[in-house]
């Protein structure tokens, strides 16, 4: 009962047309961040954040919000249609959506994407409402040993990313982890591969690196093939029929987006793990537990709606312990966060009750923000989808030029520019010799945290590895994670024993 | 071929006028040798670069200075805040020296020491101007509940029963965290393993889940953490005791008879090249937002203590910071 007081509460804050005027600014400007190759949610949240000066809280926070889980979507955009992922959460959608766009299916992907999104984000909001002071103490269950295994079991997700050739895979992966240890080491502070180079101290960050090999090659390597092909859009592509996924579409996709939608919720709860990582993992799972995994990669509907739910919930997660704990759930809530202190709002165990209407308001305004998202959705889609038919010289100009500006935003610095750059030049070469992406900036993302968490957890284990692996939690995912990495060829072998025998027999 | 060469050369040219336009780099032309030292005013727009991202701590202070300033209309110019983050600060400051000259300041904190003393910086000290030092913030001790630990004492007793066993994390190798734990182990005469982790919230969420007895951080981000007993305060290292947050019962280390003092300290830096005039006038500039009551009132709600020196204070105090950084950094790395 109380539950529904709050709500209610909720909700009639919400009804506060200026309340509801900056949910929708921030919903559409998510999206178009989020679209936009060069902008990722928290450097859109951190642009954006000076203009919440002197705001109401709930409307500023409402705003912020917005932006985030709607460049959830926003990205998926650019990931379907011209293969360029518009940010990193998106990575995922553009390995099945890029090629579902091409043969022809991009108005489907696009639809999946948006109704995965809106999905994985209300039902993850039904769950913060619900969960919310439980799921506070699951958030610090988690030591960093827990995240070593955590970390061990997305980088297992490299095989299912490899395309096939599971060497080329380990070559990427192997680039992405030493790049990863680029920088000031976490634990001594040691300087490594940084040749005195200042802005190397800290390391390079994912997010340049992916705009690079995924933005930068992409279009450089589009321009100079001599097919050129552009997605030929037939005039009955563009009705408002074909923007619905199929019953069987949805037939295939329905448990990945329940296990996504999960998976990306609890994911995002974790402090420092967020709707990236969510998006690794979903995939990863979702390729192992389809009936037609091995056609992943192709253009499969659920290889775009698995990462799709689950980086819309891990979201909603992250918000989670930023509201009751005052510990951010992902890069974006850092920022968040610091606008909640801004707004003089003190995150953490009593927000919820010294300033009912700010938390409740704010969590119904997922809810509308979806379905804002929603209602975005079908009425734009079909001009996403149009564009498509400009004319690939001039949208591969517009983009690049976006990519250079967002480069540049991440820091006020030509540094960045020059990381996406470089990396752009590897994404090419990469590309020419047919090796993999994704597993190179899923590796950079992992490598640093999962080298940290370990050394973490041997210092509080004061040097005892078997202590560390034999904890409850710890031993659990790092069996699930040698049963994702073995467990196929574990299965064929026992086939082809089973088979023997009955020969034998 | 001719759709080929139109598209690359569409991007060549949009690549090199905007590259053009963002490595141009602000052009600051150095401010006109004024003959008087009386009565120097800005001429030109001011930026005051914080090299941490916006919602960070610096970031929040300088801020808050800056709409202060606007507030009362203190200063002639526009002040514009401009985030470099990279590298802690790093990055920002060799911007500041970099570009120089009389329109340009910077925000210090523990990092402004830190980094050049453990020689994670290309700058030295010689590199700037001191404008002024604006206030301490001290670091708080915090156990889990899971540690059994209400006092200092308890934590001195269980050290000395079980060497080797007692873990403080704190944010960064080195950092004002790393330093007050080398307090803490001089002055308590235990030992202590130091954790470093990636920030002051991690610090918070693994004290707070248990996997850590002990943890530094700054007070202002406990939340409310503290009074809904998710965690033990157990001393700050200020001069007098705070209120907020819960933390009026938590007795300073002076109170228990240690000198564990350490506290960040933060001011406003610029380059070496500025003139005196320029210095002067900040100065005074920002010794008027100390006085105001929005200041006293923001330094009140993050716990930090109001120190005001102005340029020549702080040039000569200057000294003492960096001998006492360099005194535990070479600690801290001994120990490692």
């Amino acid at each position: 009962m109380e539950l529904l007081h709050n709500i209610a509460t909720g909700f009639s804050v919400c009804a506060d047309p200026i309340v509801l005027l900056y949910c929708f600014i921030g919903v559409v400007s998510g999206v178009v961040i989020g679209a936009l190759p060069g902008l990722g949610p928290s450097t859109g949240i951190a642009i954006l954040l000076p203009l919440t000066y002197g705001m109401e809280p709930v409307a500023g926070i409402v705003m912020l919000a917005g932006i985030y889980y709607g460049a959830m979507y926003g990205g998926s955009i650019t990931s379907i249609l011209i293969n360029t992922p518009g940010e990193s959460a998106a990575v995922m959608t553009a390995l099945d959506g890029y090629p579902m766009a091409v043969k022809g299916r991009p108005a489907q992907a696009m639809g999946m994407a948006a109704y995965a999104s809106i999905i994985g984000g209300t039902a993850s909001a039904v769950l913060f409402m619900l969960l919310a002071p439980v799921i506070a103490e699951f958030a610090l269950v988690f030591s960093p040993a827990e995240y070593f295994a955590l970390m061990v079991m997305g980088l297992t997700a490299i095989s299912g990313m490899s395309g096939g050739n599971a060497f080329k895979g380990f070559v990427a992966a192997g680039l992405g982890l030493f790049v990863s240890t680029i920088g000031l080491d976490a634990i001594m502070g040691t300087q490594r591969f940084v040749f005195g180079i200042v802005h190397l101290y800290g390391g390079i960050d994912f997010v340049p690196v992916a705009m690079g090999l995924f933005g930068i090659a992409e279009i450089i390597s589009s321009s100079a093939e001599e097919s050129g092909e552009q997605i030929k859009l037939g005039p009955d592509d563009l009705k408002f029929r074909k923007m619905f996924p199929t019953k069987e579409d949805w037939r295939w996709s329905a448990p990945h987006i329940l296990r996504g939608t999960l998976l990306g919720f609890f994911v995002g709860v974790l402090p420092g793990a967020g709707a990236t990582i969510a998006s690794f993992l979903s995939y990863d799972l979702a390729k192992k537990t389809s009936k037609r995994g091995e056609l992943f990669g192709t253009g499969v509907i659920e290889g775009v709606a698995a990462p799709e739910s689950a980086n819309n919930a891990a979201s909603m997660g992250a918000m989670v312990p930023m509201l009751t704990l005052g510990v951010p759930g992902s890069g974006s809530t850092t920022v968040m966060m610091g606008a909640l202190l801004m707004f003089g709002m003190t995150p953490g165990p009593f927000l919820f009750e010294k300033e009912p209407e700010f938390a409740w308001g704010l969590i119904a305004s997922l809810f509308i923000g979806n379905l804002i998202l929603l209602l975005l959705v079908i009425g734009a889609l079909p001009l996403f989808v149009s564009i498509l038919k400009v004319r690939p010289a001039i949208l591969n100009g517009v983009v690049m030029g976006f990519i250079i500006f967002g480069a540049y935003a991440l820091g006020n610095d030509v540094f960045y520019i020059g990381v996406a750059g470089f990396f752009g030049a590897l994404g090419f070469i990469f590309k020419k010799l047919k090796i993999p992406a994704p597993p190179m900036v899923l590796a950079i993302v992992l490598g640093y945290i999962t080298e940290t968490n370990l050394r973490q957890a041997m210092i509080l284990a004061q040097g005892n590895f078997i202590a560390v692996i034999s904890r409850p939690i710890t031993a659990v995912i790092l069996i699930i994670a040698l049963l994702l990495a073995f467990g196929s060829p574990i299965k064929s072998l026992i086939g082809r024993l089973m088979a023997h025998r009955k020969a034998a027999a | 071929m001719k759709k080929r060469i139109l598209s690359l050369l569409c991007i060549a040219v949009l690549c090199m006028s905007l590259m053009a336009g963002c490595g141009g780099g602000t052009q600051n032309s150095a401010a006109p040798e004024s003959g008087n030292t009386e009565g120097w005013v800005p001429t030109e727009d001011i930026e005051l670069t914080v090299g941490n991202d916006a919602g960070g701590g610096a970031d929040l202070f300088a801020r808050k200075m800056v709409e202060i300033i606007g507030k009362y209309d203190m200063c002639p110019v526009n002040i514009t805040v401009v985030n470099k983050p990279g590298s802690s600060h790093v990055v920002g400051f060799t911007y500041l020296v970099e570009t120089g000259g009389d329109y340009n300041m910077n925000v210090v904190s523990s990092s402004f020491y830190a980094q050049p003393i453990s020689g994670n910086s290309p700058l030295t000290f010689d590199d700037f101007s001191y404008v002024a030092l604006v206030a301490k913030d001290p670091s708080l001790l915090i156990a889990s509940n899971n540690s059994g630990f209400e006092t200092l004492d308890d934590i001195i007793a269980y050290a000395k029963e079980n060497p080797g066993a007692l873990m403080l994390g704190g944010s960064s190798a080195i950092s004002d965290d790393a330093i007050l734990c080398e307090q803490i182990k001089q002055q308590c005469g235990i030992d202590i393993t130091y954790v470093a982790m990636e920030a002051g919230s991690d610090v918070l969420a693994n004290v707070m889940g248990g996997h850590v007895q002990l943890g530094a951080m700054s007070p202002a981000e406990i939340g409310d953490n503290l009074a809904a007993g998710n965690l033990k305060a157990i001393a700050i290292s200020a001069d007098d005791r705070f209120e907020e947050f819960g933390l009026g019962d938590v007795p300073t280390f002076k109170e228990l008879g240690y000198e564990i003092d350490h506290q960040q300290h933060r001011g406003f830096v610029m380059a070496a090249d500025a003139s005196p005039e320029a210095v002067r006038y900040f100065s005074d500039l920002i010794e008027q937002v100390y006085n105001t009551e929005e200041w006293q009132q923001f330094m009140e709600d993050n716990c930090m203590t109001g120190f005001f020196m102005d340029c020549d204070e702080y040039s000569e105090y200057n000294q003492e910071l960096i001998d006492t950084y360099t005194e535990f950094i070479a600690m801290i790395q001994e120990n490692q």
